[in-house]
């Protein structure tokens, strides 16, 4: 328990330290997180445009969107504001940068992980927040149900894109194909989990999670449904599980020198 | 009491074939071959506690793959190591309490912060005693001389000042060794004078041992009195410093600028004059046959000297010859350094 | 022997610039197995959109009970995203690059070389459009086939004019993207301008949606910029060729592109201006 402690308290002050070294990037902060904030509007403008022509999609209307959109904003802001180095993982396997932590006295990965804070999430937190305003579900238990589930949406995110990160254990450097990877649970989060029937949803329940980032955060917060909110927990740890063991795993190939990148 | 011991070391890396060009990748990724690559053939090492340990070698040699094995960050292929009573890479995360390193080209401080808060980090990291911490921070800070920019940002500081703070964060929590690579790379003169007093003055006040690598022969001299020269995996030095200087770094080239011009019939005994100009001449000398300040009088004697400059032969040649000397046993399949650049990172 | 004498003797004509382009594409042809992963990346992403698309039509389809929306089938209407699609991934990406070049200064060093920058970086990007173009029509077209069968109004006849429409389509975009590299000369960061540029093709361009479907106000809109032209009007043509649409849209590619490279030309020479007083 004191071990955990220890450890918990040494991730905040990485976050700490992380605020700190942000506040310094002022600049191009906004100018960055105003494009972000582009980037997914413009999704937001084709549902708008789609919504008007069309009205409803496989029990799908312009609400569930609202809904979907900043759940799926949120926690993704949230993943890479604290977890700022998760997309960066298949790049630092690649380049040995992981040697720095693991001269440290400190578990490898949540050191890692929480070594960087990526400032320019701010435009997908803003937008998650004001896209819930569009939602107008104002009762307290949904907005809390609303941030758990981002929270836990945030979890899978980065695991995920971690674990894809460690393909650079095995590829050399998996940098393309972990951004890969995370585009397409991303892109699949996004549109109403209706439209995808039979195999195509066991794989967005399994290998690409993209169902417990979008799908079944909106229903949780659409019906307050408490077993579907113990299934997202499940899945949140899960992916966490997974992500530890299999970078316990390609550690173990880096620590024997066969990753392809050597340097004497 | 010795703190490190190396017992045959051995590692072997395999690594794919890649012939250049389209053709080349697409085989590589079909039909893929495959190369042992032996970085480190077989080494023996043993370092008593306090010792300042220069371990130097040309590019390839297996210098970073050694200094791996021995901070737990790679396991060998063969042999023994004990470091501080641990084994390396079994015993990882509690060797690396007691253990700090500098490396010149990947730094620890955050980059955008002031030193402090990187040292604050550091007393997490290490978990240290907050009174403990505070006063070895003074300590440090006082020693290296560095309490001026302790808040600055460090993007803000010259190298030489960053490279202090580096020293001073890995001596936080305070190792029994330290590993510097390449601590004064990139360094102007006086900043690299200053580093090295700084770390002969902690090494002296702290019994602290020290694994240095350097490309700078200035360093190994001024710094280590035991030098361990590898190439292609093997030791093949492994003396007191003052051994080295008396084989090999025995030439120096003296480069002298006189006030007024040389005559035409202006020569020297005792040795080689490799370029001559108006002013100026570029000299090579033994100093087993002559020494500098013998021939300096000379020079000085000749004519009003307006610059001089005494320079050691690089490390390079230095090994070079130490190789050639020590007739070291060739390594048949081509050079690890060949093989490994091409997937160098 | 006299410098003279090294030249080649038609150095100069037009053959000698055809050669200098084409040996510049090949050699960044045969560099590329970056390419070829680069290539086999966007295939994922086709074949993750068609596929995306081919659900939320189809159900589209079923629930608005229509086989014809916006003037198109749904078959027509997954293979209009197969050709805008192509175009958008395959598209050559050169804003970044010249971006990179301006800030580092390398600009001027080429500035002084005998070739005109700007073709320079057309004609070395070719060679990963065509990669990219093989394997995402490749893995597009099967993932379309698969979906809703072969294109049902496809004509062979028509496919060297929208072959034609689609080169001028690429070149529309590559000049407006290099514009935006070249903004790098008067602003610090252009990623976003490139993220705007990139969003407004989405609406107005028709890569999300075919115009037809859009709104009339937005649609007045859409047709009055360029944007259209390079990726709504060569898929259009694809799904559902029109002699007259055809004439309409060509002529519009060739007045906008001229526009747009007049723009580029001055932005380069205000830009490259800038370069040679501050020194860069």
């Amino acid at each position: 328990m004191k071990r955990l402690r220890a450890e918990i308290n040494f991730v905040l002050h990485l976050i700490r330290l992380n605020l700190a070294s942000n506040m310094e990037y002022r600049a191009s902060f906004l100018s960055q997180a105003l494009g972000m904030f582009i980037n997914n509007g413009i999704y937001f403008v084709f549902w708008l445009l789609f919504f008007d022509r069309f009205k409803e999609i496989r029990g799908y209307e312009i609400q569930q969107i609202y809904l979907l959109f900043a759940i799926v904003a949120l926690g993704w802001g949230l993943a890479f504001t604290f977890a700022g180095n998760a997309p960066l993982v298949a790049e630092m396997i690649a380049q040995g940068r992981l040697d720095y932590y693991l001269t440290l006295p400190r578990p490898v990965l949540p050191h890692l992980l929480f070594s960087r804070m990526d400032p320019f999430t701010v435009g997908d937190l803003s937008f998650g927040v004001i896209a819930y305003l569009f939602t107008g579900r104002f009762d307290p238990l949904s907005i809390l149900l609303f941030l758990g589930c981002s929270v836990l949406a945030a979890v899978i995110c980065a695991s995920f894109y971690t674990t894809a990160g460690c393909l650079s254990f095995i590829i050399g450097n998996a940098n393309q194909w972990s951004f890969y990877l995370a585009n397409t649970m991303i892109t699949f989060s996004l549109y109403p989990f209706g439209l995808f029937q039979g195999a195509i949803r066991l794989f967005l329940y399994t290998i690409v999670p993209a169902a417990f980032v979008g799908a079944v955060p909106v229903e949780i917060v659409e019906t307050h449904s408490l077993e579907l909110l113990g299934l997202l927990m499940v899945a949140a740890v899960s992916s966490v599980l997974i992500m530890t063991l299999v970078f316990q795993w390609g550690l173990r190939r880096y620590e024997s020198g066969s990753a392809i990148n050597v340097n004497i | 009491m010795s703190v490190v011991c190396l017992k045959n070391l051995h590692k072997i890396f395999t690594v794919k074939r890649k012939s250049p060009g389209l053709k080349g990748s697409m085989k590589a990724l079909f039909r893929p071959e495959w190369q042992t690559v032996e970085a480190v053939k077989s080494i023996s090492l043993d370092l008593e506690e306090g010792e300042l340990l220069a371990f130097i070698g040309p590019n390839g040699a297996g210098k970073s793959t050694t200094i791996k094995m021995l901070t737990g960050i790679l396991y060998p292929s063969g042999g023994e190591a004990q470091v501080l009573g641990y084994v390396p890479w079994k015993q990882r995360r509690e060797l690396s309490y007691h253990i700090g390193s500098v490396f010149g080209q990947k730094p620890q401080l955050w980059y955008h912060l002031p030193p402090i808060d990187t040292f604050d980090l550091f007393a997490h990291i290490y978990e240290l005693d907050h009174a403990a911490f505070e006063k070895r921070k003074a300590f440090l800070v006082e020693a290296l001389g560095i309490g001026e920019w302790l808040q600055t940002p460090v993007r803000k500081l010259s190298l030489g000042q960053r490279m202090r703070c580096e020293i001073a964060a890995s001596l936080l929590h305070g190792p029994r060794i330290l590993f510097l690579d390449e601590p004064t790379i990139g360094l102007d003169v006086i900043a690299r004078q200053q580093l090295r007093e700084a770390i002969k003055t902690l090494h002296d006040e702290e019994n602290l041992t020290i694994f240095l690598t350097s490309h700078d022969a200035g360093d190994v001299e001024t710094l280590c009195k035991r030098v361990v020269v590898i190439n292609h995996g093997q030791v093949i030095f492994d003396d007191r410093t003052s051994a080295l200087k008396r084989r090999f770094l025995r030439r120096k080239i003296i480069g002298v600028r006189f006030g007024q011009p040389i005559e035409d019939d202006f020569s020297l005994d005792n040795a080689t004059i490799l370029k001559r100009g108006k002013l100026g001449v570029k000299i090579e000398l033994d100093t087993h046959i002559r020494p500098v300040d013998d021939l300096i009088a000379a020079l000085m004697a000749y004519a009003p000297i307006v610059d001089l400059t005494v320079e050691d032969p690089p490390m390079e040649e230095i090994i070079a010859e130490i190789y050639r000397a020590e007739g070291a046993v060739e390594i048949e399949s081509p050079s690890a350094v060949g093989i490994l650049e091409q997937h160098h990172v | 022997m006299s410098a003279t004498t090294l030249f080649a003797p038609d150095r100069g004509s037009w053959r000698a610039q055809a050669r200098k382009y084409s040996a510049i594409a090949r050699i960044n042809l045969q560099n590329s197995l970056a390419y070829v992963w680069n290539a086999l990346g966007q295939g994922i992403f086709i074949t993750l959109f068609i596929f995306v698309f081919s659900q939320l039509w189809s159900a589209t389809f079923r629930a608005q009970n229509a086989t014809i929306i916006g003037g198109l089938t749904l078959n027509q209407t997954l293979w209009y995203f197969v050709w805008a699609e192509l175009i958008e991934l395959s598209r050559i990406n050169v804003s970044g690059q010249i971006q990179q070049e301006v800030k580092d200064g390398s600009l001027a060093y080429t500035l002084g070389r005998p070739y005109n920058y700007l073709l320079y970086h057309y004609f070395s990007g070719l060679g990963g459009v065509i990669i990219r173009i093989v394997f995402v029509l490749t893995f597009g077209a099967a993932v379309a086939l698969i979906q809703v069968g072969p294109l049902e109004t496809f004509q062979l006849a028509a496919m060297p004019a929208i072959v034609l429409i689609t080169a001028l389509a690429f070149s529309i975009d590559y000049c407006i993207s290099a514009g935006i590299g070249l903004l790098a000369f008067f602003f610090e960061d252009t990623s976003a301008f490139r993220l705007i540029y990139q969003k407004i093709k989405f609406v107005l361009g028709g890569l999300l949606l075919p115009l037809d479907v859009l709104p009339d106000a937005v649609q007045d809109i859409a047709r009055l910029l360029p944007f259209n032209l390079v990726l709504y009007a060569p898929s259009r043509l694809f799904v559902a060729w029109d002699n007259t649409q055809f004439v309409e849209m060509l002529a519009l590619q060739i007045v906008w592109l001229a526009i747009i490279i007049g723009l580029l030309a001055l932005l380069f020479r205000t830009g490259a201006h800038r370069v040679s007083i501050n020194g860069g």
